[in-house]
């Protein structure tokens, strides 16, 4: 105290309150604010997740007389078997008079059945008309219809329907399984 | 003579400005953040190259799960409420108020119809070990009455399907076959997004 009257009466002037700095530390505040933003950050969800529309055919009231089936160009449609354990295969034949010869083996990879679908689709007669006709096998599974629906987005194959496999294409989808697995 | 020494400068920076940015953006995610309801079923989607994102408003959804498990879930509150009421009415179960408040925080209906009203009485944590899904099958399609009764609430829901992936395809066809069979024919599955492939 002695001290400041000193210093005081040296100066000579008015009494004067020192003044005081109202610069506030901000740091902590700062701090706080960037931990709560991080917390905020990966607590919030910002992708959510897609959807993938799926149409499927309305129910078809039983037909007493059944017309017999239009003559379809095999060409123009494509035939595509779902396998367990990753497999898949095509073929572009009537589903009675397939052969295991007939029924390609392919893969879920971007040369695999993509370029294949392409490939059929070239050769089809009339391009318009091109249909893939998806059949999943029992020992399939839900990834892969997805991953073979993604395929007609990214083909852009706008006609396709998921079709109960015949029971002759069973027996050819076990043949051909059956040997590639021994192979 | 003493070495003139350079005056000592504080290092102090003003967090000022600093501060301000970090409040401003945690009151934007504050605002922007949507707390996810813990998920009962745990599933992995598979991905897509799907765009369109989920609308969560008008939507209920069916979950498999990786065992085959059905289960389903109401996303808008407002008609959560409503469809209990009238699954109630028809299986013969009223709902008290409380048991109704408890349904509220379900985010995925995991048991027959019969067992909910004792299932809504348990405890979080006992709720967490009741997972045995809804049943399916031809005697037994209660599964499809509360998405009857959903579309009846609110015609404009959207029906999604949430597959795990390791879902075998058979729970699937199963599970379209019987809701097509009462004329629901547009669905829409769940899937995580992937890149869309350039060529």
């Amino acid at each position: 105290m002695a001290q400041i009257e000193e210093k005081q009466s040296n100066e000579g002037g008015k009494v004067r309150a020192k003044k005081q700095s109202t610069a506030v530390d901000m740091t902590p505040l700062a701090d706080l604010g960037f931990l709560l933003i991080t917390f905020f950050m990966f607590t919030t969800t910002f992708s959510k997740p897609n959807v993938m529309g799926l149409n499927m055919p309305p129910k078809q009231p039983p037909i007493d007389n059944p017309i017999d089936d239009p003559v379809i160009d095999l060409t123009n449609s494509i035939s595509i078997i779902i396998g367990g354990d990753g497999k898949l295969y095509w073929h572009q034949q009537d589903k009675t008079k397939l052969t295991a010869d007939q029924l390609h083996e392919t893969s879920y990879s971007k040369e695999g059945i993509r370029n294949d679908i392409l490939a059929a689709r070239q050769r089809a007669k009339t391009p318009d008309n091109f249909t893939v006709i998806i059949k999943p096998t029992d020992e399939s599974t839900y990834e892969n219809l997805v991953n073979v629906l993604d395929e007609m987005e990214i083909t852009e194959s706008s006609r396709y329907g998921i079709v109960d496999i015949a029971p002759s294409e069973i027996a050819v989808y076990e043949e051909k399984s059956g040997t590639s697995s021994n192979n | 003579m003493a070495r003139v020494k350079p005056k000592r400068q504080g290092v102090h920076l003003d967090m000022t400005a600093m501060s301000d940015m970090a409040w401003l953006l945690l009151t934007f995610f504050i605002l922007t953040t949507q707390f996810k309801k813990p998920d009962i079923v745990p599933v992995t989607t598979p991905s897509s190259v799907a765009e369109t994102k989920i609308q969560d408003g008008d939507l209920i959804r069916i979950t498999i799960n990786n065992e085959g498990k059905y289960y389903f879930s109401i996303i808008d509150d407002n008609n959560k409420i409503p469809i209990l009421e009238k699954m109630g009415q028809k299986y013969g179960i009223t709902f008290t108020d409380a048991e109704k408040r408890s349904f509220m925080k379900v985010s995925e209906i995991p048991v027959r119809i019969s067992a909910l009203k004792s299932y809504l009485n348990l405890s979080d944590g006992q709720k967490q070990e009741q997972i045995p899904g809804i049943p399916l099958d031809s005697t037994d399609l209660q599964l499809i009455d509360w998405v009857d009764f959903s579309f009846e609430q609110d015609p404009d829901l959207k029906l999604a399907i949430k597959g795990d992936v390791k879902t075998q395809y058979p729970e699937f066809r199963d599970l379209i076959k019987q809701l097509v069979e009462r004329d629901f024919n547009r669905f829409q599955l769940v899937t995580s997004s992937e890149a869309k492939p350039k060529n």
